[in-house]
C-alpha cells in the first residue's frame, strides 16, 4: 500500500472531468486566477482580519439566544434547532505513448502571470441589509435582526440598535476593530436582567445563510462592564474567574450541568493565534454529533480595560480555522498596552 | 481555434497545434502548475513539457476536453516536480501553504497497488462527490485538485475562509466515512 499524501494527490488527477470543469478556478469571466497566489503578507493579513470579522458576523442571531439563555433558557445554545439544520471515473491524464517524436518547437512565452477571465472578485458589501419585515433603523445602523428569529420570540422586540456615531462614542469601542463596524452588518443590543446590564453586539455577513444551517463559524461579542459581571449570578462568574477556567475539567459540576465551557482568560493569550491551536485549550472545546454531522462550540471571555468581552465560537475547529475566529480583537487591532490589566486587580 | 480543430492539428502532425494549444491554454496550464510548483520558472518549464506531452500523446488520444486533458498533465508534471525540488525548495514561493493545507483535507486512505483497485476508488470518489452539493464539490476539487489556497477557495465563492476549511473537513471526513464503508482501507 501507498500511504502517502502525494500519492494520493497524484491519483486524484483522474477525477472526472465533469468535476474539475465545474471547479475550474481559473474559468470564466477576469479574474485574478493564480496571481494572486504570489501577493505577500498583506493581503493575508488583510483577509484574515475580514474573515475574522466574517466569523463574528454570522452571530446575529445567537446573540439573542444567549440572552435569553442568561434570562431563564440555561443550555439553549447548545442545542441547536433540529429544523435548522441540513445536515466517471476518469483515468490519468498523463499520456505516455509516444509515437514519432517530433520535437516541437521550443514553447516560448513570457511567464506572465495568467489572468483568467470571469471570476468575479468578491466584494464584501458595507451595505446595510434590512430583512423584509424588519423595523426600518435609523439610516446609519447596520442592522438587522432576522425576521424568523425575531418571530419565533428569541429576539426581544424592543431591541436597539446603536448608529456607528453613537457607538464609537462608547469607551469600549477602542477595544474592537473599526474595520468590523464599517464593513460588517452589525446589531447592538443593550439587555437588562436582575443580573445587570450587558451590551451584545454581533456581526453577520450573510443573514440569508442560516446561523445553524451555516455552522461553520460563529461569533458574537457581549461586552459587560466588570462591574455587572461582578454581580451577575452562577456558572459565568465563576467561569470568569481564570483560577476556576485552569481547573475545570470534565468532572467539573458545570459542565456536568450544562456542556458549554466558557473561558476567561487575559488578553494576551488568547488572543495569541498560536495559544489557539493548544491541545489544552481545544480539549475544552464541547463537541457535538447530530444527524451525521458534527461541530464544536465554545465560550471564551476576555477582559479589556473595564469591560469583558465575551466570544462565542461554533463550527468546527481544525487548526486552521483555531487561528482565525477572533474578530476584531487580536495583536492587529490591539496593542498590550491598551488592555493590560493587572491579574491581582481583578475583583470577581 | 476550437478544441476540434487544435486536435486535429495534432492528427495531422502540425506543429501549429503546439502554438494554439499555448495560445488557448498555457495560462490555465501554468495558473495550475504554479498554484503546486510555487515558482514561475518551474510553472513554465511544466507548461513546455505539457505540451510536449501534449504533442506525444495526441495521438493516439483524442480527448474529449483538451483544456482538461491538458490541465491534467500539467498538474501531474507539476507534482512530480514539486517532489523532485521538494527538499531543495520547500519554502519557496506561494505553494507551500496549500501544500500544507492539504494535509487536512486529503482523505487519509490507502492507496491500493493494483490499478484496478486504484481506478475503483477513484470511481467511488467521483461517485461521491457526485453526491455533494455543488458549492462542496468544487470548494474540495479546487483544494485537492487545482490546489487554490484556501484563502483564495473562500474568495471565489465568497463565503469565510473558516467556512471553507470547515467545508473542507467535513469533506473529507464524508469521503472518509465513504470508502471505509466500502471496503477501503481508510
Amino acid at each position: 500500500m501507498k500511504t502517502e499524501n502525494n500519492d494520493m494527490l497524484q491519483a486524484l488527477t483522474g477525477l472526472d472531468e465533469r468535476w474539475i470543469e465545474e471547479a475550474d478556478p481559473y474559468a470564466g469571466p477576469k479574474s485574478d486566477g493564480g496571481v494572486k497566489r504570489a501577493e505577500g503578507a498583506s493581503v493575508i493579513r488583510a483577509t484574515r482580519l475580514r474573515m475574522a470579522a466574517g466569523f463574528a458576523v454570522a452571530a446575529i442571531v445567537l446573540v439573542a439566544v444567549i440572552v435569553l439563555a442568561k434570562q431563564g433558557l440555561p443550555g439553549f445554545l447548545i442545542k441547536k434547532p433540529s429544523d435548522q439544520r441540513p445536515g466517471g471515473g476518469g483515468t490519468t491524464a498523463t499520456p505516455t505513448q509516444a509515437l514519432t517524436t517530433p520535437t516541437p518547437e521550443p514553447v516560448t512565452g513570457t511567464p506572465t502571470p495568467y489572468i483568467p477571465e470571469g471570476t468575479p472578485t468578491p466584494t464584501l458589501s458595507p451595505t446595510p441589509y434590512t430583512p423584509e419585515g424588519t423595523p426600518t433603523p435609523t439610516p446609519d445602523i447596520g442592522i438587522v435582526v432576522p425576521d424568523p428569529w425575531a418571530e419565533h420570540g428569541l429576539l426581544p422586540r424592543d431591541w436597539h440598535s446603536l448608529s456607528l456615531a453613537e457607538l464609537k462614542s462608547r469607551e469600549y469601542y477602542r477595544y474592537l476593530s473599526p474595520e468590523l463596524f464599517t464593513t460588517y452588518r452589525y446589531n447592538v443590543m443593550t439587555q437588562s436582567n436582575k443580573q445587570g446590564h450587558y451590551e451584545v453586539i454581533s456581526f453577520t455577513r450573510d443573514l440569508n445563510d442560516s446561523i445553524w444551517e451555516n455552522d461553520s463559524n460563529i461569533i458574537l461579542v457581549i461586552v459587560r462592564e466588570k462591574e455587572d459581571v461582578k454581580n451577575y449570578e452562577g456558572r459565568r462568574v465563576n467561569a470568569l474567574d481564570l483560577d476556576a477556567y485552569a481547573v475545570i475539567d470534565n468532572e467539573d459540576p458545570i459542565l456536568q450541568q450544562d456542556p458549554e465551557v466558557f473561558y476567561s482568560m487575559k488578553y494576551s493569550p488568547i488572543f495569541r493565534y498560536e495559544e489557539l491551536t493548544d491541545e489544552v485549550l481545544k480539549h475544552r472545546l464541547v463537541h457535538h454529533e447530530e444527524d451525521g454531522e458534527t461541530y464544536d462550540q465554545i465560550w471564551f471571555g476576555v477582559e479589556a480595560g473595564d469591560y469583558v468581552f465575551e466570544y462565542l465560537f461554533r463550527g468546527t475547529l481544525t487548526d486552521e480555522t483555531a487561528t482565525l475566529f477572533i474578530p476584531g480583537v487580536g495583536e492587529d487591532q490591539l496593542q498590550p498596552e491598551e488592555l493590560s490589566v493587572p491579574y491581582d486587580d481583578r475583583q470577581y | 481555434m476550437n478544441d476540434a480543430e487544435i486536435i486535429e492539428l495534432y492528427f495531422a502532425r502540425s506543429e501549429d497545434a503546439i502554438r494554439e494549444s499555448e495560445k488557448k491554454y498555457a495560462g490555465y496550464c501554468r495558473s495550475i502548475s504554479y498554484g503546486i510548483v510555487g515558482s514561475h520558472e518551474d510553472a513554465e518549464e511544466c507548461v513546455n513539457d505539457t505540451l510536449l506531452r501534449a504533442w506525444n500523446s495526441i495521438p493516439p488520444n483524442r480527448p474529449d476536453n483538451l483544456r482538461v486533458y491538458l490541465g491534467r498533465i500539467a498538474r501531474n508534471l507539476s507534482i512530480d516536480r514539486y517532489r523532485g525540488t521538494m527538499s531543495k525548495k520547500r519554502g519557496e514561493g506561494a505553494s507551500e501553504v496549500s501544500w500544507d493545507e492539504l494535509q487536512n483535507v486529503l482523505p487519509a486512505v490507502a492507496l491500493p497497488d493494483d490499478e484496478e483497485d486504484e481506478e475503483a476508488l477513484l470511481r467511488s470518489i467521483n461517485a461521491f462527490l457526485g453526491e455533494q452539493k455543488e458549492l462542496y464539490r468544487k470548494v474540495f476539487v479546487q483544494k485537492v485538485w487545482y490546489l487554490v489556497p484556501v484563502r483564495r477557495i473562500a474568495e471565489l465563492h465568497g463565503i469565510s475562509e473558516s467556512k471553507t476549511v470547515s467545508i473542507l473537513y467535513r469533506m473529507r471526513r464524508k469521503l472518509e466515512a465513504k470508502l471505509r464503508k466500502e471496503g477501503f482501507p481508510v
